[in-house]
């Protein structure tokens, strides 16, 4: 399993994509860092209900702001497994690794690692951005123990978006589909779904799951009963994109 | 794995899409050691074939086998089996060596055999292209390299012929003869007869998904019988006599005319007693394009083509 998990790697490793998405991510996360900073204390910061940043939870929002590289990373692992059938190479895939429940398993496992990475990435460029903002502010960083514990939930979260992005992508095949519906699905269904019914939020495959490990809410679960909740959504896709895959030719 | 089980062995295999049979209890064997030409007119369902032989696609009745035992249950399959298919693709933002080295991981293959293979088949100095710039002909070579990496006991090739230059289509065809040779089996579908023939040693034969015939090419075309070639300055009026004579009467590129039905000595009577002047008068053994129409036509339908892509 290990060389297959490699081998995903070196798939995504071997193409610009991931580097073309790490940094849009990036600069997305920047500009709204920088916004963030340059507005909090200003009177179109306090109409924008941006709190100046001055304790550990304002560090934290900011840190938690690096969660929009979640986008990113679903369209990076969604293109992880619908490359395959775009490009044609899922023959050759299968002709090396018949069993497909390998295939699947390297690329969710190949998957968890690369969305955390690109989650501690989003997370920790809001500590470095705000770091140069209070030294050329001559101003002292609210920083400690929970602002890195934030870096790892935007991670986490990151992570979970890969491994549920890619079994859908397996299960979809069209890049297409699978990249607009997975990002329909987070930014327009879920955030429509649970404005009409609050209930229904903490359910939510993407801000349900991922919620808890970001700013806090009330409507949502804690943090041990998301994690399980993220496993079993994982653990069902990656069923049904087994079974539908198993069924599948290539 | 069965020590003495064919290379290749297909049992009743059928494959149906819907109400479609693509392959209708097809079964056949290629042996070890041989290079079998896999023909049959477009959608006569070689590709599906070859698809579900490697696992790719699952068959609705019937078994294949590579080596005695399904693809899938092949331990390291890619040092058993190579394959170059028509539906292989190639991530355009990958280059060549970074495809191989992919392949190499995934199939628990030595890197160190990435050069050979690129040397092999004329794509050294490719290695570090993109495969996005790569022609038709680069990307045959790539996939030829891609399925000899793992010096497999087998090769499947779907029309590995497609795009190579004269010189890579010679390269090809030596290759396939010194690996036949060494013990390894062939089985390769092309619509360049010519090319098969010079090839391979037998044939499987398939039509609308079923098997028409397997074996030797020798067989084939002496099944296919003989015909007398005969060429005249005065070819129109030659015709006119043989076919007032019942024979069939083809001619042929080079102006000859190919007469079925007639002798060869009734062929010069028949000139003799019009008074026309023929240059070359012999007998001719049938090739095997020739042999596969004669298997092949459509009495109902156009003359098959096989020169034109898009087999299924």
């Amino acid at each position: 399993m290990t060389r297959l998990i490699r081998a995903e790697l070196l798939k995504v490793r071997s193409t610009r994509l991931w580097l073309g998405l790490l940094a849009g991510g990036l600069v997305l996360d920047a500009v709204g860092v920088i916004a963030v900073l340059a507005l909090a204390g200003t009177a179109e910061g306090a109409r924008a209900q941006i709190q100046p940043i001055t304790g550990i939870e304002d560090m934290q929002s900011l840190v938690w702001s690096g969660s929009v590289l979640s986008i990113f990373v679903v369209v990076l692992a969604a293109t992880m497994a619908t490359a395959e059938y775009r490009y044609g190479t899922a023959a050759s895939t299968y002709l090396a690794t018949p069993a497909r429940w390998r295939v699947l398993s390297s690329k969710l496992w190949a998957a968890i690692p690369i969305g955390f990475a690109f989650g501690i990435a989003g997370g920790a460029l809001p500590i470095v951005i705000a770091f140069a903002w209070f030294a050329v502010k001559a101003g002292a960083m609210p920083f400690g123990g929970p602002v890195l514990v934030a870096v790892g939930e935007v991670g986490v979260q990151c992570a979970y978006a890969a491994a549920l992005s890619v079994c859908v992508g397996v299960a979809l095949r069209s890049q297409l589909v699978a990249i607009l519906g997975l990002l329909g699905w987070a930014l327009v269904v879920e955030p429509l779904a649970f404005s009409l019914v609050h209930s229904l939020k903490r359910w939510a495959p993407f801000a349900g799951a991922q919620g808890p490990f970001g700013a806090p809410d009330p409507l949502l679960f804690g943090r041990l009963t998301a994690a399980g909740l993220m496993l079993a959504y994982v653990a069902t896709a990656w069923y049904v994109a087994l079974w539908l895959e198993r069924r599948r030719d290539v | 794995m069965d020590p003495n089980a064919p290379a290749i062995e297909a049992r009743g295999l059928s494959k149906h899409y819907g109400p479609v049979a693509a392959v209708q209890d097809l079964s056949f064997t290629v042996p070890r050691g041989s290079v079998t030409g896999f023909l049959g007119p477009n959608g006569a369902g070689k590709t599906t074939t070859m698809r579900v032989l490697l696992g790719l696609a699952s068959p609705t009745a019937g078994e294949t086998m590579v080596l005695g035992v399904p693809y899938g249950r092949l331990d390291a399959p890619l040092r058993r089996v190579g394959a170059a298919l028509e539906i292989t693709g190639f991530h355009p933002g990958r280059t060549a060596h970074d495809h191989l080295r992919v392949t190499c991981l995934e199939g628990d293959l030595a890197t160190d055999r990435i050069d050979t293979v690129l040397t092999m088949t004329g794509m050294s100095e490719f290695a570090g292209a993109k495969v996005r710039g790569f022609s038709f002909g680069m990307r045959q070579r790539l996939a030829l390299a891609t399925a000899l990496l793992g010096e497999p006991q087998v090769l499947v090739l779907d029309e590995p012929a497609n795009g190579l230059d004269p010189a890579g289509v010679a390269w090809l065809r030596d290759f396939l003869r010194r690996y036949a040779k060494d013990g390894g089996a062939v089985l390769i579908s092309s619509h360049i007869l010519s090319e098969v023939a010079e090839v391979a040693d037998r044939v499987v034969v398939i039509d609308r998904g079923r098997l028409l015939t397997q074996g030797s090419v020798s067989e084939l075309t002496a099944a296919a019988g003989e015909h007398v070639v005969v060429r005249s300055p005065s070819a129109p009026a030659l015709r006119e006599a043989l076919e007032r004579a019942d024979a069939e009467v083809a001619e042929q590129p080079d102006g000859s005319l190919a007469v079925l039905g007639l002798p060869v000595e009734r062929v010069g009577e028949i000139a003799a007693a019009e008074g026309i002047v023929l240059h070359e008068l012999h007998r001719q053994a049938s090739t095997l394009e020739q042999a596969f129409f004669a298997l092949t036509a459509d009495p109902g339908g156009p003359p098959v083509r096989p020169d034109v892509e898009g087999s299924t």
